[in-house]
C-alpha cells in the first residue's frame, strides 16, 4: 500500500492568502495549511494559525505595495523561517496571485525554497483581469516567469476566463470563489489520488517523474457529471472548461495525470475511456497517469480531473511539435527559452493559431485575441 | 506598366493571387480581345500569416506548385505573369499636383494636364515604400470637377491621384520569388481593386459602393465614387480570426473550427439558437455537442467588430480626403455595400454589415464566362486576369477605350 502523500498548501499574497484560508477548514486528511503574507490583517483574517509575516521590518505589517521587489526582499530576509516552515511535505502547493507585491515577488522565493527542500513544487497562480492595467499585468507576467523557473509546475489560471464561468454580473466574491472552487479540486485530485484506498492509487513516486524539474508548463481542469456515461461526459467537460488557458490545438503536454472519483460502480473501463478521450486531445505521450476512488462524496458524481504538464526541454532537444506551422522556425536551441518566453506572454497563450505572430493592435487592444475574450462576452454553456 | 508591341496570337496571360489561405493562378488565351480560361492551378497556401509572408522559402514552394498544377492543366508553359498584391504592406495616400493655367485665354491644354500629373506623380513615396500604382481622382478646375477640363476655361487645374505604396523590402521579396521561378513579372495590380472591378457593376461605381474583399486572414476595402477609385485600405482581421475564436470558445481544434464555421456559424446573432444543440462525429468514437448560441455569438461579435474597424477605417481616409467628416450615408454611396472574398460566404454577413455600416449590403460574386469562378473566393483572382487583359491589349481608339475595356472586364 502506498502511503498517503503529505502535501502543504501555501498561500502567498494576499490573493493566495484568502484562497488558502477558504479552503483550510475542508483540507484532506494528508494536507497541512499555510499562510506567507505581509499583510498582517489579511493574515489574521484567514483565521490559520502560525501564519508567516513577511517584511516585519521593512514593511511593518503592510502590504508590498504591488511591489514584487520588495515582496521578494521581504520573503528572502524570511528564509530561514520560510525553510523551516515548507519542510516536511512531499508536495507544495503555492497559491498565489499574480501582479501583487508579494504574490508576485515572494512567491518565487517560495517555490525555491521549497524545491530546495526536497518537495516537489506545484504553482497554481492567477493573472489579473485585463481591465487591471497594462503595468499590473506587464508585472504578472515577469512574476509568472520567476514562478515558472522555480516551481517544477505551474499552472496558471487567467481571470479574465473566469468571466466565462461566472454570470457578467456577478459580484466579485463569486469570481473569487470560483478561483477557490478550482484550486480547492486541484487539492483534492492530487492528494486523492495518491491516497491509500483508492480503486487505482498512484505511486507517490510517480510525482516526482510527473514533474520532474523546475520549468514545467501545467494545465489543470476539472468537471463532474452524472448519470448515463457520466464518466465520458464529465472528461468533455473538464476538456471545455473555459478555465483552461487555450484551445487544444494550441497546446499539447507530454505528461498526462486523470484522476476520476466515482461511486462503487466505477469501473476501470470508463476510466480506461477518459484516459483515451483525454490523450487524444491533450497529449500525454510519455507518461500517462490514471488515478481512480470510489468515495465520491456524491452518491452517483462523477468528477474527472487533470493535470498535464509539458517537462522544459532540454537544450538541444528537437522542439516538441515542429511538424507544422511557424514554429519550427526558430533555433532549437532556443526552444527552452522559447517555451519560457511565450509562457510569459500571457496574450500569446490567448492569441491561438496567431500565436506569436506580430500583435494586431487597433486602438490599443490586440484583435488577434478572440474578440469575446477582450469584450468579456459570456458565452451560453456547451449544453 | 510596360506595353509589348503586339505579339503574334495566340497571345497567353496568367494572373496570380497569393491569399492568405489559398493560391490561385489562372492561365487563359487571348482571343478576340477576351480572355479564354485555359487552365487552373490552386493550393492551399503556406507561410503566410494575416496577409504577410513569413515564411518565403514554403510560400515559394507552394507557388511553384500552383503554377505548375496551372500550366499543367492548361498544358502550356507560362513565361510571363500578373501578380495581385494585398495585405497590410499595401498602403494608400492621396498625392495632388496643381499648376494655374498660362496664357492669355486661360485654356487648359493637354500639355497642362501632363504637367498637372507629372508634378503629382513627382512626390516622393515615404521611405522604404515603392509605388506600386496611381489611381486616378476627379479633376479639379478651380476647385470644382470636371471629367474632362482640355478646352475650359480656369486659373488652377488639380489633378490627383489614389497612390497605392507597398512596403519596399517585402515587394522585392516577391519579385525575386516570381523571377526566381524563371516567370518574367509583368505586373502588381492591387488584389482588392481588382476584386472589386471583378464584382461591381458599371452603375455601381458610378453611383458609389464599397467593396469589402474579405479574406481569410485580411479585410480589404475600397471605395469606389464616381467612377473613381476615391481610397482603398486594409484590416488585418479575416476569416481566420472567426475559426480562431471558435477553437478558442469551443475548446476544438482548427479544422473542426473550420467546419463548424463554415456550416453553422452566422455573422448575426440570434437568442433563438441558443437552443440548438449541433452533434459532431469526432473521429475519436464519441460525438462532441456544440451549442449553436455559442458558435453565433462568438462569430457575430468577431465579425461586428471587423466590420467597425472598417468603417473606421473608411471614415477617417474620406476624412482625409475631403478634410471633414463625411456620413456614409446612401446618399453618399447608393450601390451601398458590395462583400466578395472567401469569408464573406459567413451566413447573414450582409445583414450584419448592413446594420454596422447603415447602408444596403449584398453579397457579390465576380463576373466572368467561367462558372467555375463565379465564387466569392475567385473575386480577385478573376479580377487580376480581367485588369491584365486592359493592360494586355489597349484600347485601339481613345474614344471607345472606356467601352470596350467594360466589355473585355465583363467577358472574361
Amino acid at each position: 500500500m502506498p502511503e498517503a502523500v503529505p502535501i502543504l498548501l501555501v498561500g502567498v499574497g494576499g490573493a493566495g492568502v484568502s484562497l488558502v484560508g477558504r479552503l483550510a477548514p475542508g483540507l484532506p486528511a494528508n494536507a497541512r495549511a499555510l499562510v506567507v503574507d505581509a499583510d498582517l490583517s489579511a493574515l489574521e483574517a484567514s483565521g490559520l494559525p502560525d501564519p508567516v509575516q513577511l517584511g516585519r521590518g521593512s514593511l511593518r505589517g503592510l502590504g508590498a505595495g504591488g511591489e514584487p521587489a520588495l515582496g521578494a526582499d521581504a520573503a528572502e530576509a524570511e528564509e530561514a523561517e520560510l525553510r523551516r516552515r515548507l519542510s516536511g511535505a512531499s508536495l507544495v502547493m503555492v497559491v498565489c496571485g499574480l501582479g501583487g507585491g508579494v504574490g508576485g515577488g515572494a512567491a518565487p522565493v517560495v517555490a525555491r525554497l521549497a524545491a530546495e527542500g526536497g518537495a516537489t513544487v506545484l504553482a497554481l497562480a492567477t493573472l489579473p483581469f485585463s481591465h487591471e492595467g497594462e503595468r499590473r499585468l506587464s508585472a504578472a507576467r515577469d512574476a509568472a516567469v520567476a514562478l515558472h523557473r522555480r516551481a517544477h509546475g505551474t499552472v496558471i489560471l487567467r481571470n479574465d476566463a473566469l468571466l466565462q464561468v461566472a454570470a457578467a454580473d456577478a459580484p466579485v466574491a463569486e469570481l473569487f470563489a470560483e478561483t477557490g472552487r478550482w484550486v480547492g479540486a486541484a487539492l483534492d485530485a492530487l492528494s486523492g489520488c495518491f491516497r491509500p484506498g483508492a480503486l487505482l492509487p498512484l505511486d507517490p513516486g510517480a510525482l516526482r517523474s510527473f514533474l520532474p524539474a523546475p520549468g514545467c508548463r501545467a494545465t489543470f481542469a476539472t468537471a463532474a457529471a452524472r448519470g448515463e456515461g457520466a464518466v465520458l461526459a464529465a472528461t468533455r467537460a473538464a476538456l471545455a472548461s473555459p478555465l483552461l488557458p487555450h484551445g487544444p490545438e494550441a497546446e499539447r503536454h507530454d505528461h498526462l495525470l486523470v484522476e476520476v472519483v466515482g461511486g462503487p460502480d466505477l469501473s476501470t473501463g470508463d476510466c480506461q475511456a477518459a484516459v483515451a478521450a483525454l490523450r487524444g486531445d491533450l497529449g500525454g505521450d510519455r507518461i500517462t497517469l490514471l488515478g481512480a476512488r470510489t468515495d465520491s462524496p456524491e452518491p452517483g458524481l462523477v468528477r474527472v480531473s487533470f493535470l498535464a504538464a509539458s517537462p522544459p526541454a532540454a537544450p538541444g532537444a528537437e522542439p516538441r511539435r515542429p511538424a507544422k506551422g511557424r514554429r519550427a522556425k526558430g533555433k532549437p536551441a532556443d526552444a527552452a527559452d522559447q517555451a519560457l518566453f511565450s509562457f510569459a506572454e500571457e496574450a500569446n497563450l490567448r492569441r491561438g493559431l496567431f500565436g506569436t505572430s506580430a500583435p494586431n493592435l487597433f486602438n490599443g487592444e490586440d484583435v488577434d485575441i478572440p474578440t469575446y475574450l477582450r469584450k468579456g462576452i459570456r458565452l451560453p454553456s456547451a449544453d | 506598366m510596360s506595353r509589348k508591341p503586339s505579339l503574334p496570337a495566340p497571345r497567353r496571360i496568367a494572373a496570380l493571387d497569393i491569399g492568405t489561405h489559398k493560391t490561385v493562378v489562372l492561365v487563359g488565351q487571348i482571343v478576340d480581345r477576351r480572355v479564354r480560361l485555359l487552365g487552373f492551378g490552386e493550393r492551399r497556401t503556406e507561410g503566410v500569416v494575416k496577409g504577410v509572408v513569413e515564411d518565403l522559402e514554403r510560400l515559394t514552394e507552394c507557388v511553384h506548385h500552383v503554377v505548375h498544377d496551372a500550366e499543367r492543366s492548361a498544358g502550356v508553359s507560362l513565361s510571363e505573369i500578373y501578380a495581385g498584391v494585398n495585405g497590410p504592406q499595401v498602403d494608400g495616400g492621396r498625392v495632388k499636383g496643381m499648376v494655374p493655367v498660362p496664357g492669355r485665354d486661360r485654356r487648359v491644354t493637354a500639355a497642362d494636364m501632363v504637367e498637372a500629373e507629372a508634378s503629382a506623380r513627382r512626390i516622393e513615396p515615404p521611405p522604404g515604400r515603392l509605388t506600386l500604382l496611381y489611381m486616378a481622382q476627379p479633376t479639379l478646375l478651380d476647385g470644382a470637377s470636371v471629367a474632362n477640363p482640355v478646352g475650359m476655361t480656369g486659373e488652377r487645374l488639380e489633378v490627383s491621384f489614389w497612390r497605392v505604396t507597398h512596403e519596399e523590402a517585402s515587394l522585392r521579396q516577391r519579385v525575386g520569388m516570381i523571377n526566381g521561378m524563371s516567370l518574367k513579372l509583368r505586373d502588381f495590380l492591387l488584389g482588392s481593386h481588382c476584386a472589386s472591378c471583378a464584382v461591381a457593376a458599371e452603375g455601381d461605381k458610378r453611383t458609389g459602393c464599397l467593396v469589402v474583399d474579405c479574406g481569410a486572414g485580411t479585410t480589404s476595402w475600397i471605395l469606389h465614387y464616381r467612377d473613381h477609385i476615391l481610397c482603398a485600405g486594409c484590416i488585418p482581421v479575416g476569416g481566420e480570426h472567426v475559426t480562431n475564436d471558435l477553437c478558442s470558445a469551443l475548446r476544438v481544434r482548427r479544422d473542426v473550427a473550420e467546419d463548424l464555421k463554415l456550416r453553422y456559424a452566422s455573422a448575426l446573432h440570434r437568442p433563438e439558437d441558443a437552443n440548438q444543440t449541433i452533434l459532431k462525429e469526432g473521429p475519436s468514437g464519441p460525438e462532441h455537442q456544440f451549442n449553436r448560441g455559442t458558435i453565433n455569438r462568438v462569430a457575430s461579435v468577431r465579425v461586428t467588430e471587423l466590420l467597425e474597424l472598417v468603417r473606421q477605417d473608411v471614415e477617417a481616409r474620406v476624412r482625409q480626403i475631403f478634410g471633414r467628416d463625411v456620413a456614409l450615408t446612401p446618399a453618399f454611396l447608393p450601390a451601398g455595400i458590395l462583400l466578395t472574398g472567401g469569408a464573406s460566404q459567413l451566413a447573414d454577413l450582409p445583414a450584419a454589415a448592413s446594420e454596422v455600416f447603415g447602408l444596403p449590403a449584398r453579397a457579390a460574386l465576380p463576373v466572368t464566362e467561367a462558372p467555375e469562378l463565379r465564387k466569392p473566393e475567385y473575386a480577385a483572382v478573376v479580377g487580376i486576369m480581367a485588369a491584365a487583359l486592359v493592360n494586355e491589349v489597349p484600347a485601339r481608339r481613345a474614344p471607345r477605350g472606356f467601352w470596350a475595356q467594360l466589355r473585355a472586364l465583363l467577358r472574361l
